[in-house]
């Protein structure tokens, strides 16, 4: 489903930062693995993608179980948005056609295959910015599903197609 | 046994964390919530909203295992994912932590570190951080 | 220790598709990865090296558990021979003066940390030419006890 126009701009911060989501994924017999991702863009209306830099776990995970959910975690303001899809990692080398949930590999890894060159992490401080950007890929979640994750409202759906 | 650090303690409390739990089968289900308790040397407490309830108690009645990323500032700040058994008693979540990772990016994401000596993750932290918790 | 001199020139860099060599990993509760290179080399006759092209599992263990073993079969014998000691990846973002025994990540990023300006890796006639090389850093095992199985 399509994102709403709030909720790419919140995934998308240029300077103050940036916005921090965390990507939440599972082995296929239920081990989560949570871990913090600052690299990310909403491509094409739908797909959420992050640069693929340090994923390990996630990797495995993905690897024997796409999917994945995507919380925004800073800065928040009452943003408090869940985002659940099927998940990869797409890389070069992939062949030329190859479809991941109507997402073209060729065409995300030909605009964001290069964060540091597309998009330099010089906004990020110093004391938390990776040292040296080596990229493999970029993970992509296709959104099937947005809920909110307020205590209040936890589990609620988000209709961005009315 | 798995003994959290005084900045790791402080992070959890003051911002709570983004909470994954999965079915058996694997499917995620995240809850936020944005305060917790440490009740002792490696559990940590949640106090969890009806909703929030409903939403985890499936998940762990069949597979009682979770990982935790602290939330809002200490997603950044923090950069340490917690893994541990969890349990549910009335709208209270209770997370016993038995794996420590950092989640720094650079040459060191990924680092296991409960398994290193207490003195050596003090060590660690403080040459890598300079605060020992949120701002107050 | 030193590696005998039939082992090091084995696995020093001479040519592509020469020798490959199973690099064995571990979690902490004993869950072994088999991590297969084309690419080795050999430095003090002592330290076997190993480009890290994004090994997933084989970071993981080492993450928990700084041990590798690696296996090899010598070409004259047949023989299957295992190097075992301490292992440890260094990455691209270590400070230059991290050192890991006799070896420094400034040392090793200089001269290992672009694996292809040592070894012809992008050559056609290289039988497992990537599509493309991305190297995170270089995995390196000090060889502390040899088994000639």
């Amino acid at each position: 489903m399509k994102l709403n126009q709030a909720m790419k701009d919140a995934l998308k911060i240029v300077g103050k930062g940036g916005v921090v989501v965390h990507l939440t994924t599972s082995s296929l017999d239920g081990n989560t693995n949570t871990v913090g991702e600052r690299f990310i863009t909403v491509f094409k209306d739908e797909f959420i993608l992050i640069a693929d830099m340090f994923a390990q776990k996630t990797r495995v995970n993905l690897n024997e179980n796409q999917i994945g959910v995507i919380t925004l975690a800073h800065p928040v303001n009452g943003r408090t948005w869940s985002f659940k899809g099927p998940a990869t990692i797409l890389q070069e080398g992939l062949p030329d056609d190859y479809e991941f949930e109507g997402l073209k590999a060729v065409e995300a890894l030909k605009e964001w295959g290069n964060w540091a060159e597309k998009e330099p992490p010089s906004e990020v401080p110093p004391d938390i910015r990776p040292p040296v950007l080596v990229q493999r890929g970029v993970i992509a979640l296709k959104v099937n599903e947005i809920t909110d994750y307020s205590s209040e409202h936890a589990g609620n759906i988000i209709n961005t197609e009315i | 046994m798995t003994k959290l650090t005084p900045r790791q303690k402080n992070w959890l409390e003051g911002t709570g964390a983004h909470i994954g739990t999965a079915s058996k089968n694997g499917n995620p289900t995240v809850i936020v919530v944005d305060k917790a308790t440490v009740i002792n040397e490696s559990t940590v407490k949640f106090i969890l909203s009806a909703k929030q309830v409903q939403l985890v108690e499936k998940n762990i009645s069949e597979n009682p295992r979770a990982s935790l990323g602290p939330g809002g500032i200490g997603s950044i700040r923090a950069a340490y994912q917690f893994k541990g058994k969890a349990s549910i008693v009335g709208n209270e979540l209770f997370v016993e932590v038995n794996e420590i990772y950092s989640t720094k990016p650079g040459p060191e994401a990924g680092l296991r570190l409960d398994n290193l000596d207490y003195n050596d993750v003090l060590k660690f932290e403080s040459s890598r951080w300079a605060d020992d918790g949120p701002p107050r | 220790m030193k590696l005998p001199e039939e082992i090091v020139s084995l696995l020093k860099i001479k040519e592509i598709n020469d020798t490959a060599v199973y690099l064995a990993t571990s979690s902490l509760d004993g869950d072994i990865n088999l991590m297969p290179s084309p690419y080795t080399d050999i430095y003090l006759d002592e330290y076997i090296l190993i480009p890290d092209l994004f090994a997933q599992k084989t970071k993981i263990n080492l993450n928990e558990n700084r041990q590798g073993l690696i296996s090899i079969v010598l070409p004259t014998s047949n023989k299957n021979v295992t190097i075992e000691g301490s292992c440890n990846i260094i990455q691209w973002g270590h400070p230059a003066k991290f050192r890991f025994y006799d070896l420094t990540a400034g040392d090793v990023l200089e001269h290992w940390g672009n694996w292809t300006g040592k070894e012809n890796i992008l050559d056609d006639d290289n039988l497992a030419k990537p599509e493309v090389f991305a190297q995170r850093g270089v995995i390196i095992i000090k060889a502390e006890k040899i088994i000639y199985n």
